[in-house]
């Protein structure tokens, strides 16, 4: 026995040896390895719901596992990978998470229709809080908790991106000592032990915060399962909760809970410190945490004023519970900010662009880029007065490359163009100009409620297909990057065209 | 005739003893010279008011006396600095236009058309060629004020730098940097190696061209006057016309066709007029920005037509009103053709072409032009810089520059541009959460603040076509008025006078910040 299993063990790692370094195929196998890790935990979750719920679970994961068997057995990952092959990778895996979740919804007939099933699959796994299911309640369980797993893989995919291959295109927020630089555009991915090495670290503190959440949650009334997937939801800024939208935080407790575990989810604070190696010093004087803290306090200031009725103190919860769920991209609502004052309205889709901190799995534009595009209109401004005059472009107290601020300025160009194209085509699918725009850039910022018909207490479920299409569409944008997905498809075709052709030798020549 | 004026200023000049002592102050001289051409302009109102046969002579005329007084004596104490330094000359040109906005309500006061605050308002929004009015009925107003109207408008659409530039001979010397600090948008080539005849060929083209869109209108049936009334503010860009119905009070397809040409003249690069009429017709379309531009029009058009048309409007109506409406919005101009039953009324457009608007909205006309917004050359720019970051990916370690026209933008220039947009963007912002304290909804404010910093006048959402600003609270008017400058000013120079007097309050807190610290690596500029 023991020596048929050594024998496998050996022909496994032969083939692991064999394997042909392919950045693509390897990271699918991964995405996939995900998907049947997913199905597993929600078949433990959910083993007291009904057969078909199991049976459509367990056939999908099955599936992926076999598909990732198959992937990681032939394919491993390249020692250097070149910025077009990261991007179709990326998107290729995100895109094959999206296609195994509609599966399942559909599997398990949760949710019927295959277009719902495919929105809510890119809606979970961008992370934003649209959702096609009115009343999630309904569901199974072990639905239930694969919706929240979609929305933790993807927080924890979008944190990767964030932290190895944004930087790697050079419009990266990863913070190197305390928020004072960003990392340097056009290095080459870090090797496989350090990627493996921050993987691991990251994933050890998205885990112990989770937990943490969970416990808060549980504390502050909910059953140990709703309180897990909804800690899930939390710290991935996902925003899917297991009841409808303006139920699911109606106890101060639960927004207590919630606005904590929001902010920290929006600062990334711990898994920057932990994952990335800044210490507790360094954290503490990061200029970026300072904005974080300054966006938090100004947006709680004026949406207590401006916002919701009541009792000074309850406005100022409710304030703070809607200016971090916006900051962090979570979604979640305490009331429908699309019933407050029009100051207050401008202030949602102020706060909802804004986005949060660079180590986060939170989207928008990111607090550490807006600094520095402000930085960099102000530079401009000095030497405007100051002809002559050389200004250096810093974050703290270390300079920012010009060619950074470039691809930055580059990337917010791009991300400005999208939300308005995004916000044309909601019109021209029929919905009012202020659900277009708000609901554009909402989705974009992994956000998901905004104003209008897509308010907290809207419908989505609602909305038919075209403008359920270019929301999901959007949110997958913002979540991946703007750039790695909208450079997806000239990333493949050079990706095609630097592969070697397989040609017909010619005969070798007969030797004399 | 124009090219002699400056010598005669000289001559005038020449007999007046010169005063014992004057005083350096580049922005009250410009704004003592400006006040002088306004008053001549009040002169010319009120004799269009007396062969007109009102009643109100007394009242333009008075405003006349006053405002030439103050600007004679200013004139004559004041002098431009020799050598001044940029900040100076942001200072000036913002002082020249807060002053002269100031000297151009005096008229609708001692008319007793508006008050102080409205008539400042009006004032602003004429020599920013923004449009926006806050008359409400234009029928009751005099003629006198009327023409005055149109003027601020007209003088105000080429900037008055350039006018300054193009009539005062001592203003050579400081000329460039003040018309830079004027528009400091990515410049464009100049017509002539000396400034004071490149700026008196601008004011060659511009007084062309509103004679000959005057004659248009003249032909088509507006008849000699309306004409000339409605080609200022058409060539300038300014938007402000002498009927509560705008253009469509003629219902003319001829004039609207006639007035499209106009706005599309006046928001097109001087310098390719110039070098049209020198031989050289083919440089409309050698420029990328035209074709850009012309680009932008045309697809705006075409695609808002095709809404209106899938939401069941006749084909000639839509094409009519949607070209109309995007040349009016892309030249910044504001001019409208309302027509009964809802004509010319994108306010009842669907969603999706509404929305399609805040492209010329955002985009304006091309540089050189007297078009505001943000300039399609610098939207030309920013797409190429967003462009370029997708080839980054797959070409990481080339060398990627911007070509425009053949030529390479470099990179300082690229910097310049950006930091615009950003600081555009940022007063855009500013001024939408502004209008939303004041009760103004988000899609209001949001063409609200553009139509207002862009020059156009007009919005979305509840500031359509049909409405004018006293849809808004006095406040949010006054937060419009400050918009409307700091478009018309390009933004950067309000932001460095705004910076200025930031920094020199912290001073004299004791706080030293705004230091410019040397840095050998990583610099902009």
């Amino acid at each position: 026995m023991s020596g048929r299993s050594s024998k496998v063990r050996d022909r496994w790692a032969a083939a692991i040896r064999r394997r042909r370094p392919d950045v693509l195929p390897w990271l699918c196998g991964q995405a996939s390895l995900l998907v049947a890790a997913g199905c597993a935990a929600s078949v433990v979750a959910g083993f007291d719901g009904g057969t078909r719920t199991l049976a459509g679970l367990a056939s999908v994961g099955l599936v992926a596992l076999g598909v990732a068997v198959v992937l990681l057995r032939r394919w491993g990952p390249p020692r250097k990978v070149v910025p077009a092959d990261a991007v179709v990778a990326v998107v290729a895996a995100w895109v094959l998470t999206v296609v195994a979740s509609t599966a399942v919804y559909l599997a398990t007939g949760a949710i019927p229709a295959p277009g719902d099933a495919l929105f809510e699959s890119a809606s979970g796994c961008a992370t934003t809080a649209l959702t096609v299911v009115a009343d999630p309640s309904s569901l199974p369980d072990g639905v239930l908790v694969w919706r929240a797993w979609t929305q933790w893989t993807a927080g924890f995919g979008a944190l990767l991106v964030v932290v190895v291959v944004l930087p790697f295109l050079g419009v990266g927020v990863l913070r190197r000592r305390s928020g004072s630089g960003v990392a340097p555009g056009g290095a080459l991915l870090p090797g496989l032990r350090r990627l493996v090495a921050i993987r691991r670290r990251l994933l050890a503190t998205y885990l112990s915060l989770t937990a943490a959440g969970a416990l808060a949650y549980l504390v502050a009334g909910l059953a140990p399962l709703e309180a897990t997937t909804r800690a899930m939801a939390t710290i991935s800024t996902g925003g899917f909760t297991d009841r409808p939208a303006l139920a699911a935080f109606d106890e101060p407790a639960l927004q207590w809970a919630g606005i904590v575990g929001m902010v920290l989810a929006g600062s990334g604070l711990a898994l920057v410190w932990r994952g990335i190696g800044d210490t507790r010093e360094e954290v503490a004087r990061s200029r970026e945490l300072r904005t974080y803290g300054a966006v938090l306090a100004a947006g709680t200031a004026v949406l207590a004023v401006a916002g919701p009725d009541g009792a000074i103190l309850e406005r100022v919860r409710v304030a703070l519970f809607t200016t971090a769920s916006l900051v962090s991209t979570t979604g979640f609502a305490a009331e429908d900010w699309g019933t407050w004052s029009e100051l207050a309205q401008v202030v949602v889709v102020s706060l909802l662009a804004v986005g949060a901190m660079s180590g986060s799995p939170g989207g928008g534009f990111r607090i550490l880029r807006a600094r520095v595009l402000a930085a960099y209109a102000a530079a401009v401004l000095v030497v405007e007065e100051h002809p002559r005059a050389s200004v250096p472009l810093t974050l703290g107290d270390a300079p920012v490359p010009p060619d950074i601020t470039r691809r930055m300025v580059g990337h917010q160009v791009l991300w400005i163009a999208t939300a308005f194209v995004g916000a044309v085509l909601l019109a021209a699918t029929g919905l009012d100009g202020l659900t277009s725009v708000s609901g554009s850039i909402s989705a974009l910022a992994t956000v998901g409620p905004a104003l209008g018909e897509l308010s907290p207490a809207g419908e989505v479920a609602s909305l038919v297909g075209p403008d359920r299409i270019v929301l999901g569409g959007l949110a997958l944008t913002g979540r991946l990057g703007v750039l790695p997905l909208l450079a997806a498809v000239p990333a493949l075709v050079a990706r095609a065209q630097r592969r070697p052709r397989r040609r017909a030798l010619p005969p070798p020549a007969a030797r004399p | 005739m124009t090219l002699d004026v400056g010598r005669r200023v000289r001559a005038l000049a020449a007999r007046v003893p010169p005063p014992r002592r004057r005083w350096t102050h580049t922005g009250g001289a410009l704004a003592g010279w400006a006040y002088l051409v306004c008053a001549a302009g009040m002169v010319v109102s009120s004799l269009a008011e007396a062969v007109g046969g009102g009643g109100r002579l007394s009242g333009v005329l008075a405003a006349a006396l006053l405002v030439g007084l103050i600007g004679a004596a200013a004139l004559r104490w004041l002098r431009v600095a020799p050598e001044p330094t940029p900040t100076d000359l942001f200072g000036a040109v913002t002082l020249l236009w807060v002053a002269v906005s100031v000297a151009g309500a005096v008229p609708y006061v001692t008319t007793g058309t508006l008050g102080p605050y409205d008539a400042l308002f009006e004032s602003i929004s004429g020599f920013t060629c923004t449009g926006s009015t806050t008359i409400g009925d234009l029928a009751v107003v005099d003629d006198g004020v009327l023409v005055w109207r149109q003027l601020t408008n007209w003088i105000g659409g080429l900037g008055l730098v350039v006018l300054a530039v193009s009539i005062l001979p001592y203003l050579g010397v400081g000329g460039l940097s003040l018309m830079a600090a004027e528009a400091p948008g990515p410049g464009s080539d100049r017509m002539a190696p000396r400034l004071s005849a490149a700026a008196r060929r601008l004011l060659a083209i511009y007084t062309a061209l509103t004679i000959l869109c005057a004659l248009g209108l003249a032909i088509a049936g507006t008849g000699l006057a309306d004409g000339v009334l409605f080609a200022m503010s058409a060539v300038s860009g300014g938007g402000f016309a002498p009927y509560n119905d705008s253009a469509g009070h003629f219902d003319s397809v001829a004039v609207e066709l006639v007035l499209v040409a106009g706005m599309l003249a006046g928001a097109t690069s001087f310098v390719l007029h110039w070098r049209a009429a020198h031989g050289a017709p083919g440089a409309y379309l050698r420029s990328t920005q035209m074709r850009t531009f012309l680009l932008i029009v045309g697809g705006v058009t075409l695609v808002a037509a095709a809404v209106e048309v899938a939401s069941g409007a006749a084909v000639g109506g839509a094409l009519r009103d949607s070209l109309f409406t995007v040349v009016t919005i892309a030249a910044t101009c504001g001019l409208v053709n309302l027509r009964p039953g809802g004509g010319g009324d994108y306010s009842l457009w669907p969603a999706a072409a509404q929305l399609l608007l805040l492209i010329p909205f955002a985009s304006g006309g091309m540089t050189g032009s007297t078009a505001g917004a943000l300039k399609v050359l610098r939207l030309q720019v920013m797409a190429k810089v967003g462009r370029r970051e997708l080839r980054r990916i797959v070409h990481p370690r080339a060398a990627l520059p911007i070509v425009l026209d053949g030529r390479r933008v470099e990179e300082p220039i690229v910097s310049r541009v950006v930091a615009f947009v950003v600081w555009y963007f940022l007063v855009a912002v500013a001024g939408v959460i502004a209008l939303s304290v004041f009760g103004v909804d988000l899609l209001t404010g949001m063409g609200s603040t553009l139509g207002a910093m862009g020059g156009s006048g007009l919005g979305l959402g509840t500031a359509g076509p049909t409405t004018n600003a006293l849809i808004f609270d006095a406040p949010a008017r006054g937060v419009l008025a400050v918009l409307m400058l700091a478009g018309r000013l390009e933004v950067f120079a309000l932001v460095v006078v705004a910076a200025g007097v930031w920094r020199r309050a912290r001073r004299l807190g004791g706080s030293a910040v705004g230091r410019v610290r040397p840095a050998p690596r990583s610099a902009v500029g």
